[in-house]
Protein backbone atom coordinates (compact mmCIF):
# COMPACT_ATOMS: atom_id res chain seq x y z
CA UNK A 1 0.00 0.00 0.00
CA UNK A 2 1.45 3.11 -1.18
CA UNK A 3 2.55 5.89 1.61
CA UNK A 4 -0.28 8.38 1.00
CA UNK A 5 -2.39 5.61 1.24
CA UNK A 6 -1.17 5.02 4.45
CA UNK A 7 -1.34 8.29 5.85
CA UNK A 8 -4.78 9.01 4.93
CA UNK A 9 -5.36 5.73 6.48
CA UNK A 10 -4.17 6.74 9.61
CA UNK A 11 -5.63 10.10 9.93
CA UNK A 12 -9.53 8.71 8.95
CA UNK A 13 -8.45 6.46 12.22
CA UNK A 14 -7.53 9.24 14.04
CA UNK A 15 -10.19 11.32 12.31
CA UNK A 16 -12.66 8.35 13.90
CA UNK A 17 -10.71 8.21 17.42
CA UNK A 18 -11.57 11.84 17.81
CA UNK A 19 -15.21 11.31 16.81
CA UNK A 20 -15.66 9.07 19.07
CA UNK A 21 -14.71 11.11 21.94
CA UNK A 22 -16.83 14.13 21.05
CA UNK A 23 -15.89 17.39 21.20
CA UNK A 24 -17.05 18.87 25.02
CA UNK A 25 -14.68 18.88 28.14
CA UNK A 26 -13.01 15.80 29.19
CA UNK A 27 -15.53 15.63 31.70
CA UNK A 28 -18.60 14.58 29.53
CA UNK A 29 -16.98 12.27 27.30
CA UNK A 30 -18.42 8.38 28.01
CA UNK A 31 -16.13 5.63 29.31
CA UNK A 32 -17.58 4.33 25.98
CA UNK A 33 -16.16 6.93 23.43
CA UNK A 34 -13.08 7.04 25.64
CA UNK A 35 -12.76 2.97 24.83
CA UNK A 36 -13.47 3.65 21.46
CA UNK A 37 -10.73 6.31 20.89
CA UNK A 38 -7.85 4.50 22.23
CA UNK A 39 -8.75 1.55 20.38
CA UNK A 40 -8.75 3.45 17.10
CA UNK A 41 -5.64 5.48 18.44
CA UNK A 42 -3.63 2.33 19.02
CA UNK A 43 -4.75 1.84 15.54
CA UNK A 44 -4.07 4.94 13.90
CA UNK A 45 -0.49 4.85 15.90
CA UNK A 46 0.23 1.37 14.31
CA UNK A 47 -0.37 2.22 10.54
CA UNK A 48 1.51 5.48 10.48
CA UNK A 49 4.23 4.00 12.19
CA UNK A 50 4.56 1.12 9.59
CA UNK A 51 3.94 3.65 7.20
CA UNK A 52 7.13 5.95 8.53
CA UNK A 53 9.21 2.74 8.42
CA UNK A 54 8.78 1.90 4.90
CA UNK A 55 8.83 5.24 3.15
CA UNK A 56 11.84 6.89 5.10
CA UNK A 57 11.79 10.54 3.69
CA UNK A 58 7.96 11.04 4.28
CA UNK A 59 7.18 13.20 7.38
CA UNK A 60 3.68 12.92 6.93
CA UNK A 61 3.31 10.02 9.12
CA UNK A 62 4.83 11.50 11.97
CA UNK A 63 2.97 14.59 11.76
CA UNK A 64 -0.30 12.87 12.28
CA UNK A 65 0.73 11.15 14.78
CA UNK A 66 0.87 13.89 16.62
CA UNK A 67 -3.20 13.63 17.30
CA UNK A 68 -2.19 10.10 18.22
CA UNK A 69 0.22 11.66 21.23
CA UNK A 70 -2.53 14.23 21.93
CA UNK A 71 -5.26 11.27 22.72
CA UNK A 72 -3.16 8.36 23.41
CA UNK A 73 0.70 8.43 23.97
CA UNK A 74 1.39 11.41 25.39
CA UNK A 75 3.74 14.22 25.43
CA UNK A 76 7.22 12.10 25.69
CA UNK A 77 5.68 9.94 22.42
CA UNK A 78 4.53 13.47 21.15
CA UNK A 79 8.20 15.01 21.03
CA UNK A 80 9.65 12.15 20.37
CA UNK A 81 7.65 11.80 17.02
CA UNK A 82 8.15 15.54 16.30
CA UNK A 83 12.06 15.26 16.78
CA UNK A 84 11.75 12.27 13.88
CA UNK A 85 9.32 14.44 11.55
CA UNK A 86 11.39 17.33 11.41
CA UNK A 87 14.20 15.17 10.36
CA UNK A 88 12.88 14.72 7.73
CA UNK A 89 11.14 18.12 7.12
CA UNK A 90 12.55 20.41 9.25
CA UNK A 91 9.77 22.90 8.95
CA UNK A 92 6.84 20.65 8.24
CA UNK A 93 3.75 22.59 9.14
CA UNK A 94 1.58 20.53 10.12
CA UNK A 95 3.57 18.80 12.55
CA UNK A 96 4.70 22.08 14.18
CA UNK A 97 1.00 23.35 14.34
CA UNK A 98 -0.52 19.98 16.22
CA UNK A 99 2.57 20.01 18.46
CA UNK A 100 2.05 23.41 19.09
CA UNK A 101 -1.52 22.29 20.02
CA UNK A 102 -0.03 19.29 22.18
CA UNK A 103 2.02 21.63 24.26
CA UNK A 104 -1.24 24.10 24.99
CA UNK A 105 -2.07 23.87 29.00
CA UNK A 106 -5.13 22.32 28.44
CA UNK A 107 -3.18 19.85 27.31
CA UNK A 108 0.15 18.56 27.77
CA UNK A 109 1.92 22.39 28.45
CA UNK A 110 3.61 23.18 31.63
CA UNK A 111 2.50 26.73 31.65
CA UNK A 112 0.41 28.73 29.76
CA UNK A 113 3.38 30.22 27.62
CA UNK A 114 4.70 26.83 26.87
CA UNK A 115 2.66 26.65 23.28
CA UNK A 116 2.87 30.16 22.65
CA UNK A 117 7.06 29.66 23.20
CA UNK A 118 7.61 26.35 21.09
CA UNK A 119 5.73 27.99 18.05
CA UNK A 120 7.30 31.53 18.51
CA UNK A 121 10.69 30.04 18.50
CA UNK A 122 9.80 28.25 15.22
CA UNK A 123 7.95 31.04 14.01
CA UNK A 124 10.85 33.69 14.70
CA UNK A 125 13.77 32.20 14.53
CA UNK A 126 14.03 29.22 12.68
CA UNK A 127 11.44 29.25 9.87
CA UNK A 128 12.62 30.81 6.84
CA UNK A 129 11.02 34.06 5.88
CA UNK A 130 7.37 33.47 4.20
CA UNK A 131 7.33 29.51 4.64
CA UNK A 132 3.84 28.32 5.79
CA UNK A 133 4.99 27.86 9.03
CA UNK A 134 5.65 31.19 9.96
CA UNK A 135 1.68 30.73 10.55
CA UNK A 136 1.50 28.46 13.33
CA UNK A 137 2.59 31.19 15.84
CA UNK A 138 -1.07 32.95 14.52
CA UNK A 139 -2.76 29.90 14.77
CA UNK A 140 -2.02 29.26 18.18
CA UNK A 141 -3.01 32.45 19.35
CA UNK A 142 -6.14 32.18 17.99
CA UNK A 143 -6.79 28.94 19.08
CA UNK A 144 -5.77 30.77 22.40
CA UNK A 145 -8.29 33.39 22.10
CA UNK A 146 -10.83 31.33 20.77
CA UNK A 147 -10.83 28.98 24.00
CA UNK A 148 -10.79 31.81 26.38
CA UNK A 149 -14.23 33.01 24.26
CA UNK A 150 -15.73 29.80 24.65
CA UNK A 151 -14.37 28.77 28.08
CA UNK A 152 -17.52 28.21 31.01
CA UNK A 153 -15.09 29.75 33.23
CA UNK B 1 5.44 39.12 14.48
CA UNK B 2 6.33 40.94 17.20
CA UNK B 3 4.99 44.25 16.41
CA UNK B 4 1.69 42.23 15.86
CA UNK B 5 1.84 41.01 19.68
CA UNK B 6 2.74 44.04 20.86
CA UNK B 7 -0.66 45.67 20.30
CA UNK B 8 -1.93 43.00 22.62
CA UNK B 9 -0.26 44.10 25.88
CA UNK B 10 -3.26 42.90 27.38
CA UNK B 11 -5.89 40.90 26.65
CA UNK B 12 -8.63 41.76 24.02
CA UNK B 13 -12.52 41.37 24.39
CA UNK B 14 -13.36 38.57 21.56
CA UNK B 15 -16.33 38.01 20.10
CA UNK B 16 -16.45 34.18 19.55
CA UNK B 17 -18.83 34.81 15.90
CA UNK B 18 -15.84 37.29 15.01
CA UNK B 19 -13.08 35.00 16.15
CA UNK B 20 -14.81 31.98 14.40
CA UNK B 21 -14.54 34.12 11.15
CA UNK B 22 -10.84 34.82 12.16
CA UNK B 23 -10.40 30.78 11.64
CA UNK B 24 -12.28 30.36 8.69
CA UNK B 25 -10.13 33.52 6.81
CA UNK B 26 -6.97 31.96 8.85
CA UNK B 27 -7.99 28.25 6.52
CA UNK B 28 -8.79 30.57 3.12
CA UNK B 29 -5.14 32.15 3.22
CA UNK B 30 -3.70 29.04 3.97
CA UNK B 31 -5.32 27.31 1.35
CA UNK B 32 -5.72 30.16 -1.40
CA UNK B 33 -2.19 31.12 -1.75
CA UNK B 34 0.84 29.72 -2.60
CA UNK B 35 2.38 33.59 -2.11
CA UNK B 36 3.05 33.17 1.52
CA UNK B 37 4.11 37.08 2.04
CA UNK B 38 1.20 38.19 0.98
CA UNK B 39 -1.03 34.78 3.25
CA UNK B 40 1.10 36.33 6.44
CA UNK B 41 0.16 39.94 6.03
CA UNK B 42 -3.29 39.13 4.94
CA UNK B 43 -4.15 37.38 8.11
CA UNK B 44 -2.10 39.81 10.31
CA UNK B 45 -4.03 42.20 9.00
CA UNK B 46 -7.17 40.18 9.80
CA UNK B 47 -6.27 39.27 13.53
CA UNK B 48 -5.70 42.84 14.17
CA UNK B 49 -9.19 43.85 12.76
CA UNK B 50 -10.88 40.92 14.28
CA UNK B 51 -9.47 40.27 17.82
CA UNK B 52 -8.90 44.16 18.43
CA UNK B 53 -11.50 45.96 16.64
CA UNK B 54 -10.53 49.14 18.46
CA UNK B 55 -7.46 48.60 16.24
CA UNK B 56 -10.08 49.80 13.28
CA UNK B 57 -9.07 53.33 12.94
CA UNK B 58 -5.67 52.79 13.46
CA UNK B 59 -5.50 50.40 10.79
CA UNK B 60 -7.48 52.99 8.53
CA UNK B 61 -4.64 55.75 9.67
CA UNK B 62 -1.54 53.51 8.82
CA UNK B 63 -2.54 50.62 6.97
CA UNK B 64 -0.84 47.36 9.42
CA UNK B 65 0.23 45.43 5.83
CA UNK B 66 2.28 48.41 5.30
CA UNK B 67 3.98 48.70 8.79
CA UNK B 68 4.59 44.58 9.05
CA UNK B 69 6.78 44.95 5.97
CA UNK B 70 8.61 47.82 7.40
CA UNK B 71 9.11 46.21 11.11
CA UNK B 72 11.99 43.37 11.52
CA UNK B 73 12.35 43.61 15.18
CA UNK B 74 10.82 40.24 16.14
CA UNK B 75 12.62 40.41 19.63
CA UNK B 76 10.69 40.46 23.16
CA UNK B 77 7.89 38.57 22.04
CA UNK B 78 7.40 36.86 25.83
CA UNK B 79 7.28 40.39 26.98
CA UNK B 80 4.06 41.36 25.40
CA UNK B 81 2.01 38.40 24.91
CA UNK B 82 -1.19 38.21 26.18
CA UNK B 83 -0.47 36.00 29.12
CA UNK B 84 -3.69 37.02 31.07
CA UNK B 85 -5.82 35.50 28.22
CA UNK B 86 -3.50 32.25 27.89
CA UNK B 87 -3.82 31.33 31.82
CA UNK B 88 -7.93 31.64 30.75
CA UNK B 89 -7.41 27.98 29.34
CA UNK B 90 -7.00 26.25 32.11
CA UNK B 91 -9.85 22.97 32.01
CA UNK B 92 -9.00 19.75 31.97
CA UNK B 93 -9.48 18.31 28.15
CA UNK B 94 -10.98 20.89 25.72
CA UNK B 95 -12.05 21.39 22.19
CA UNK B 96 -11.96 18.59 19.69
CA UNK B 97 -8.27 18.63 17.68
CA UNK B 98 -9.18 20.63 15.21
CA UNK B 99 -6.98 23.69 15.59
CA UNK B 100 -9.23 25.82 12.56
CA UNK B 101 -12.64 23.93 12.12
CA UNK B 102 -15.29 23.40 14.38
CA UNK B 103 -15.80 26.30 17.25
CA UNK B 104 -18.04 24.88 19.93
CA UNK B 105 -18.47 22.86 22.17
CA UNK B 106 -22.11 22.10 20.95
CA UNK B 107 -21.48 21.82 17.55
CA UNK B 108 -20.91 18.06 15.62
CA UNK B 109 -19.03 17.40 12.61
CA UNK B 110 -20.67 16.48 9.69
CA UNK B 111 -19.12 13.90 7.50
CA UNK B 112 -19.42 14.37 3.92
CA UNK B 113 -18.38 17.81 2.89
CA UNK B 114 -17.44 18.94 6.01
CA UNK B 115 -14.85 21.08 4.40
CA UNK B 116 -15.12 24.43 3.31
CA UNK B 117 -17.06 25.28 -0.16
CA UNK B 118 -15.01 28.66 -0.34
CA UNK B 119 -12.15 27.16 0.19
CA UNK B 120 -12.84 24.18 -2.71
CA UNK B 121 -13.52 26.58 -4.80
CA UNK B 122 -9.92 27.76 -4.73
CA UNK B 123 -8.43 24.29 -5.42
CA UNK B 124 -9.32 21.85 -8.10
CA UNK B 125 -7.42 19.04 -6.61
CA UNK B 126 -8.78 19.40 -3.66
CA UNK B 127 -12.56 19.65 -5.28
CA UNK B 128 -11.77 16.28 -7.06
CA UNK B 129 -10.14 14.67 -3.63
CA UNK B 130 -13.24 16.19 -1.58
CA UNK B 131 -15.36 14.21 -4.62
CA UNK B 132 -13.70 11.24 -4.93
CA UNK B 133 -13.53 10.38 -0.99
CA UNK B 134 -16.72 11.09 -0.89
CA UNK B 135 -17.72 8.37 -3.39
CA UNK B 136 -15.07 5.77 -1.39
CA UNK B 137 -13.13 6.02 -4.87
CA UNK B 138 -9.19 6.43 -3.30
CA UNK B 139 -7.46 5.02 -6.06
CA UNK B 140 -7.26 8.37 -7.88
CA UNK B 141 -6.88 10.56 -5.70
CA UNK B 142 -4.42 8.99 -3.69
CA UNK B 143 -2.08 8.52 -6.82
CA UNK B 144 -2.36 12.62 -6.62
CA UNK B 145 -1.43 13.25 -3.31
CA UNK B 146 1.24 10.86 -3.75
CA UNK B 147 3.00 12.80 -6.44
CA UNK B 148 3.38 15.65 -3.70
CA UNK B 149 6.32 14.56 -2.45
CA UNK B 150 10.46 16.58 -1.36
CA UNK B 151 11.16 19.28 0.56
CA UNK B 152 9.06 22.19 -1.07
CA UNK B 153 5.62 19.82 -1.52
CA UNK B 154 5.04 17.41 1.95
CA UNK B 155 2.81 20.60 3.91
CA UNK B 156 0.30 19.82 0.24
CA UNK B 157 0.70 16.36 1.23
CA UNK B 158 -0.67 17.10 4.37
CA UNK B 159 -3.33 18.96 3.26
CA UNK B 160 -4.49 16.57 1.14
CA UNK B 161 -4.31 14.39 2.72
CA UNK B 162 -6.67 15.47 5.60
CA UNK B 163 -9.12 16.80 3.00
CA UNK B 164 -9.38 13.33 1.80
CA UNK B 165 -9.88 11.89 4.88
CA UNK B 166 -12.32 13.99 6.32
CA UNK B 167 -14.44 13.60 3.15
CA UNK B 168 -14.48 9.68 3.54
CA UNK B 169 -17.53 8.17 4.74
CA UNK B 170 -17.41 6.76 8.41
CA UNK B 171 -16.88 3.06 9.32
CA UNK B 172 -15.04 1.58 6.33
CA UNK B 173 -14.21 -1.69 7.21
CA UNK B 174 -10.48 -2.66 7.12
CA UNK B 175 -11.08 -4.82 3.95
CA UNK B 176 -11.64 -1.95 2.69
CA UNK B 177 -8.49 -0.38 3.10
CA UNK B 178 -6.46 -3.96 2.37
CA UNK B 179 -8.07 -4.23 -0.90
CA UNK B 180 -6.70 -1.33 -2.60
CA UNK B 181 -3.83 -2.43 -4.42
CA UNK B 182 -1.68 1.25 -5.41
Amino acid sequence: MASATQCVRGEYLTDMAWEARGTGWSSTVTSQGRQEMSRLLEQSRDVLLHAASLFEEDPTPYAILQYVALGLSGRAAGEDWLAKCLVRDPYNYRALLSHSNLLMQKWYGRSAMESVDFAGRYTENKCPKNHPSQMVLISVLLEQYRDAAWSPL
Amino acid sequence: MSHLLRKFSKPPTIDPHRLQDGLDHLELCEMASNNHTRQQQETERFIVLQISPSLQQQEEETPLVAAATAVEDDEDLDATIPVATATAVTPAGGAARRQATASSQQETRCRSGNTDSKLMALDPLAQTIQREAASSRMDTFVQEIGKFCGKEAWDMRAKYCFIASENLPWNLPDAWWDDLVL
